[in-house]
């Protein structure tokens, strides 16, 4: 299973980067829900929705549909819920004007025509908009059952079964619904699992560590073993789904436990070679990627180095492994990538050697005019933030993630612990419906960056200046597709990018919305200026994008738009997330 | 790759673990306020046992010993600041219920009260023989944790706890038993199955009757047939619900998480039926017909002051039962936001505490007062809280000076000068406010604990406004608090010190100089940051246990979770010193143990302790000038005469029932 999730995500890595952003925002601002509510709007005439779910061509009645928000702070908050009828027709009402997801809740059944990351359909709805229409279509999913017992015949309690697809040929998907939850492919007490909703299809169920895959395991780990009882992929016996079926005891019988290993270090000053304590820190495997080596999966656990500086880990499977640091912002301090091996033996005296960090320091400033209530305001509520490539041998996201830094009452701002290497700046900030910052420019001692700032070992970089334009218009925007229907799963997204004097597309100064089931989108947040908007449809791993057009944004207006975009146009040309 | 984390949820793990980590230290809290601070009875480690490095500086610290303007002696066997004290290791053995041993069984080791900003834990997994050891530990008193799926931790019966804290040097043998199953199916109106919706069960309370919640409640998800199965559960008595968003929400939400939960069998909370659920066994048709019904929503707005806003750390909103347990609601939100609105779902009808907490890493920074308030079939708008700073309580330890002459004694010939410092617990505990009854657990800013470090110094944190009681707890029994001192008194006792004699202040059984009566009790203002607090520890202390027995001398079969064993001081001169009071549960066979007593005389005394239960916020009868009196006039009536020399062990005494 986790080699399909992953390879699924692998395809569309604009995808990911995306969720990935999303779920930082979310996660950062204190895990959303709540957070993002704003003050109470005045009530507006509410919308509806309404359509039919079936199977085939047959109604399905007592389905659960849900309109959750479409805001990566507030995505997993069901707005409204009804269930079918017994024609399988729905009908929502009283919905605010808003950006929503439409899906049904039927875990059992698979969604046809649906992208795996967030099936459902998005809808941006205006004051009094009745939307009719919008159908869905399931098939019935199967079931996998089976029970995992270890080399003596006990149940194995709490283990993680995967389940592939057995076709090498297939593209590559989810083989479950999204966002799924890990814990429904676990065994019980009596080693039991039960996996359900499954797209019909040949499958292998296995259950532990792939040879070599190595890892970290804070529980007794197995080597890799499919039903019945094959250790290698070739011998796996393949289960038959169908739709509505049962694969009744697919049972799996483990062989002897691998043996896990612990490592022990301390964290060190490069400098004066005392030791470091209160370091947070995880033990990431290395792999090999197209001859690069990165950071293939890490375990945390919270845990940091003691007033001695020690550190220690338990659980890890023969492999390279990297001691890796988080860069919460709050030490001057990063860590020389350190490697070692795990093979037969525990790992001690692993000696991470700890280097001055860089910092970088400056100040937010707005172009134009913004009244200082509000510029004091939009301090408050900004985070500088960024992606670090450094110049490591071993890349990992930890090591690129810079943790979001608050910004001063005067603009000022300062992110430290920084490995050496390139950082590209970002701000964000503003709350939905009130105007939103663009970042315009990037300055360092009055020269202009292009694309990144380049960060050398212990040096702090002062005088940087992040310029922000802040304005409050919106760009609402109708998509007609000709030459043919959207691939089945696209996500369609609406990019208004900023243009500099000079006509060039400026890469940071971007506001996106998504496109609805209907062609609609709505952009908020622009700044006066010239802009080039444009549509970009990605789906099952092809991407198009329509001609860019141009429009210029003055302060606070309503602009509308309509984007032609002919699927039978000549090749669609790469374009960057 | 196959890893069990992959590189997406390290990173959000990263973001969040400031969270987490508050949230474990709810936790931790939680659990901690359910009993008494006082150590578990545990054994004392012989020599051997002790980590050669520790004993080499408690040898070379009895013949250092510096005086100070106060009198007191300077903790002994401390490192200067920088100095690397010598490490221990806790060792010992996982077994499960015949003894057999448990390899393959993942060993915490987790600092009893967390020191600052730095989280540090150890961890070891069993070998085949189901041996462990934590190495690398240094001086402190540290919980011990065990996970293995399906199983759970044996709690010492005393307590109802895990055993522990623990400190370097001991061995200790861990048992594990296997959890209780809950069991059924989830229902819709029609009869049809309700598929991935989150069932929980909460443990109400133990078979003795003790508040059962601890942390979060264990969870599973209905499958396709609407079937769930909670495995690995701790024995005790249970409620069951399906629905509703539980405490904190969760990585991975459902449409159902805006009901209103569905208690088994289709009732409320508070109607809710309870589920016995013991070791190995399975409760089965714990089935539930699902209500659907959505909630209500509970909105306002939190006021922070400037100061506070300046801080980095999370806001957070939660809306708790009065009678206790796990939160009905919790939202989060961003502290620099302008407006800061909160909003709850699914909220079922009924009377709630409404807070605010403002909290960093490790931290808690504020808390407003707990509101009451009624849902009452609409939603609930409007909420208004303010975050008031919390205060906190700083000092150091002190040890009285032990002498020649105490060495002298045959008793106290094993008797060390000083104890670490880290393996002392310093606590704070809100005076019993008039009529109050037991708080629910989420109300933690009316007690504090901590450990001094290596120097000696403490600090108690997220006090809210109030009168606290002082009271410090040596994990080494051969040590008894002499005095808990305010700044004020302390200053008093220093100019006392200066005129004194140093034989006269060593004399173990002349006591040292303290305040008023009420000494050990401080009163706090929002925010406010008391220094000065001195906790005096001496050394040779007594220890008194044996049983309780009937009037026939047959030990007490129906001994119950409420009744107590007082330790009441017969000298009139500490009729008002709370510090000479001890209280103990006995165990169900009527065995009581009381440790770290200061010698004198004292009556001892077994009584019903009234009737409430050793809740979270439960405090002794004698933490009152009344509840004092009472007690000495029954002690009067009906105690047992005891008089305790220093170094003075005594485990075998009977204690008849009047």
């Amino acid at each position: 299973m986790r080699k399909a999730y992953t390879r699924a995500l692998s395809a569309a890595p604009a995808v990911l980067a995306a969720v990935l952003a999303a779920l930082s925002a979310a996660a950062f601002f204190g895990a959303g829900a709540a957070a993002a509510q704003g003050p109470a709007k005045p009530a507006e005439a509410p919308a509806s929705v309404s359509g039919r779910v079936t199977d085939g061509e047959k109604g399905l009645g007592g389905v659960i549909v849900v309109v959750f928000a479409n805001d990566p702070q507030r995505r997993n908050l069901p707005a409204a819920r009804t269930r079918t009828d017994s024609e399988g027709a729905y009908h929502l009402t009283g919905l605010q004007p808003g950006r929503y997801y439409v899906a049904p809740s039927a875990p059992t059944y698979v969604l046809r025509d649906m992208p795996d990351f967030q099936p459902g359909r998005p809808l941006n709805l205006s004051a009094g908009d009745a939307v009719d229409g919008v159908d869905f279509r399931l098939d019935p999913g199967g079931v996998i059952t089976g029970k995992v017992t270890d080399a003596d015949g006990n149940p194995v309690v709490g283990e993680t079964v995967n389940v592939v697809s057995a076709e090498q040929s297939q593209q590559p998907r989810a083989v479950l619904r999204m966002p799924f939850d890990p814990r429904e492919l676990q065994t019980d007490d009596r080693g039991v699992y039960r996996v359900y909703g499954l797209r019909p299809g040949r499958y292998h169920v296995s259950v532990g560590q792939a040879e070599g895959g190595g890892g970290v395991r804070t529980r007794r780990a197995f080597s890799r073993t499919f039903h019945p009882d094959a250790t290698e992929q070739a011998q796996a016996r393949v289960v038959e789904v169908r739709g509505g079926g049962e694969a009744e005891d697919v049972d799996i019988k483990l062989g002897k436990r691998l043996q896990t290993y612990k490592v022990s270090g301390r964290f060190v000053s490069a400098e004066t070679g005392r030791p470091v304590g209160g370091v947070t820190f995880s033990v990431g495997l290395v792999i090999n990627q197209r001859d690069r080596p990165r950071v293939g999966g890490t375990y945390m656990d919270g845990s940091q180095s003691d007033a001695r500086g020690e550190f220690q880990t338990i659980g890890l499977t023969p492999g390279t492994y990297t001691v890796l640091t988080a860069n919460d912002g709050s030490t001057d301090l990063y860590a020389e990538p350190t490697q070692f091996e795990v093979t037969d033996a525990d790992v001690s005296g692993v000696v991470v050697r700890l280097r001055q960090a860089a910092s970088v320091s400056g100040v937010v400033q707005f172009e134009g005019a913004v009244d200082r209530q509000t510029a004091a305001r939009l301090y408050r509520e900004m985070m500088v933030y960024g992606n670090l490539e450094p110049s490591a041998r071993v890349w990992s996201p930890m090591a690129s993630f810079v943790r979001p830094q608050p910004v001063g009452q005067d603009g000022t701002f300062t992110v430290r612990g920084l490995a050496p290497g390139r950082l590209r700046l970002s701000v964000m900030g503003g709350q939905p419906g009130r105007g939103g910052i663009t970042v315009t420019r990037i300055e360092v001692g009055g020269v202009p960056v292009r694309e990144s700032i380049e960060l050398r070992e212990g040096t702090p970089l002062a005088g940087v200046r992040v310029l922000l334009a802040y304005g409050s218009a919106v760009v609402r925007g109708q998509l007609n597709v000709t030459g043919g229907v959207l691939p089945p799963g696209a996500r369609v997204m609406a990019v208004a990018r900023r243009l500099s004097p000079a006509g060039e597309t400026l890469e940071r100064s971007q506001r996106a919305a998504e496109v609805d089931a209907r062609g609609r989108f709505v952009i908020e947040g622009l700044a006066p200026g010239e802009y080039e908007v444009r549509v970009n449809i990605f789906g099952q791993g092809r991407s198009h994008n329509s001609e860019p057009q141009r429009i210029s944004v003055a302060d606070g207006a309503d602009y509308q738009v309509t984007i032609p975009l002919d699927l039978n146009a000549p090749p669609p040309q790469r374009v960057r997330p | 790759m196959n890893s069990p984390r992959t590189k997406r949820p390290a990173a959000v793990a990263a973001l969040l673990l400031p969270l987490l980590l508050c949230a474990a230290q709810g936790a931790a809290r939680a659990q901690g306020n359910e009993a008494a601070p006082t150590p578990a009875p545990r054994t004392t480690p012989t020599p051997a046992q002790q980590p050669s490095g520790q004993q080499a500086s408690g040898q070379q610290a009895a013949g250092q010993q510096a005086e100070r303007p106060d009198g007191s002696a300077a903790p002994a066997g401390r490192p200067e600041r920088g100095e690397e004290a010598p490490l221990g290791f806790i060792s010992g053995r996982v077994v499960g219920e015949g003894g057999e041993p448990l390899p393959g069984v993942v060993v915490f080791g987790v600092p009893r009260v967390f020191a600052g900003p730095v989280y540090t834990r150890r961890t070891a997994t069993t070998e085949d023989d189901g041996s462990f050891r934590l190495a690398g530990m240094g001086p402190g008193l540290y919980n011990l944790s065990v996970t293995a799926p399906g199983y759970v931790g044996e709690v010492d019966p005393q307590t109802g706890r895990l055993p522990g804290p623990f400190r370097p040097g001991d061995t200790v043998t861990l048992r594990m038993i296997k959890g209780g199953v809950v069991t059924g199916r989830v229902t819709d109106p029609q009869g049809e199955p309700v598929v991935g919706v989150t069932v929980r069960a909460f443990r109400v309370r133990d078979f003795d009757g003790r508040p059962g919640f601890a942390g979060f409640a264990p969870e599973d998800k209905t499958d396709d047939r609407g079937v769930y199965r909670i495995y690995g559960l701790n024995p005790g008595v249970y409620t069951v619900s399906a629905g509703g968003s539980g405490s904190f929400g969760g990585p991975f939400p459902t449409v159902f998480d805006r009901d209103v939960p569905t208690f088994y069998p289709s009732a409320t909370r508070d109607t809710a039926a309870e589920v016995a659920v013991r070791s190995g066994q399975e409760a089965a048709g714990i089935d539930i017909r699902y209500r659907e019904e959505q909630g209500h929503r509970v909105t306002g707005t939190v006021e922070v002051s400037p100061a506070i806003q300046a801080l980095e750390g999370t806001l957070s909103v939660s809306l708790s039962y009065p009678a206790g347990g796990p939160p009905a609601g919790t939202a989060f939100m961003s502290l620099k936001s302008e407006v800061r609105t909160f909003s709850m779902e699914g909220v079922a009808d009924g009377e709630y505490d409404v807070q605010a907490t403002v909290g960093a890493r490790a931290a808690m920074l504020g808390a407003s007062p707990p509101q009451r308030v009624a849902v009452r079939g609409a939603d609930l708008t409007g909420v208004k809280l303010t975050v008031a700073p919390l205060a906190t309580i700083s000092g150091r330890l002190a040890f009285e000076r032990w002498t020649e002459a105490d060495r002298a004694r045959a008793e106290c010939k094993d008797q060390p000068a000083s104890t670490p410092p880290q393996e002392v617990i310093v606590s704070a505990r809100a005076q019993r406010r008039t009529g109050e009854r037991a708080a629910p657990v989420q109300r933690s800013f009316r007690s504090a604990d901590a450990t001094p470090d290596a120097d000696a110094t403490f600090t108690l944190r997220n006090l809210e406004a109030g009168r606290y009681h002082l009271a410090a707890a040596p994990s080494d029994e051969r040590f008894y608090v002499s005095a808990v001192q305010l700044p004020a008194q302390a200053a008093q006792a220093a100019q006392a010190a200066q005129a004194a004699t140093p034989a006269r202040r060593a004399d173990a059984s002349a006591a040292p100089s303290k305040g008023a009566a009420q000494g050990d009790v401080v009163s706090l203002g929002a925010g406010q940051q008391l220094t000065g607090v001195t906790v005096r520890l001496a050394a040779g202390a007594a220890t008194l246990g044996g049983t309780v027995t009937t009037r026939e001398g047959a030990p007490q079969p129906s001994w119950s979770a409420l009744s107590r064993v007082y330790l009441v001081p017969a000298e009139r001169e500490r009729a008002e010193d709370t510090l000479r009071y001890s209280e103990a549960t006995p165990a169900p066979d009527g065995a009581f143990s009381f440790k770290n007593l200061a010698p004198g005389r004292y009556r001892l005394l077994a009584r019903e302790s009234g009737a409430e239960p050793a809740g979270p916020s439960a405090r002794p009868v004698f933490s009152d000038p009344a509840g004092r009196a009472q007690l000495r006039r029954d002690a009067e009536a009906s105690g047992a005469p005891v008089e305790l020399q220093p170094c003075q062990r005594t485990t075998d005494f009977s204690l008849r029932l009047p």
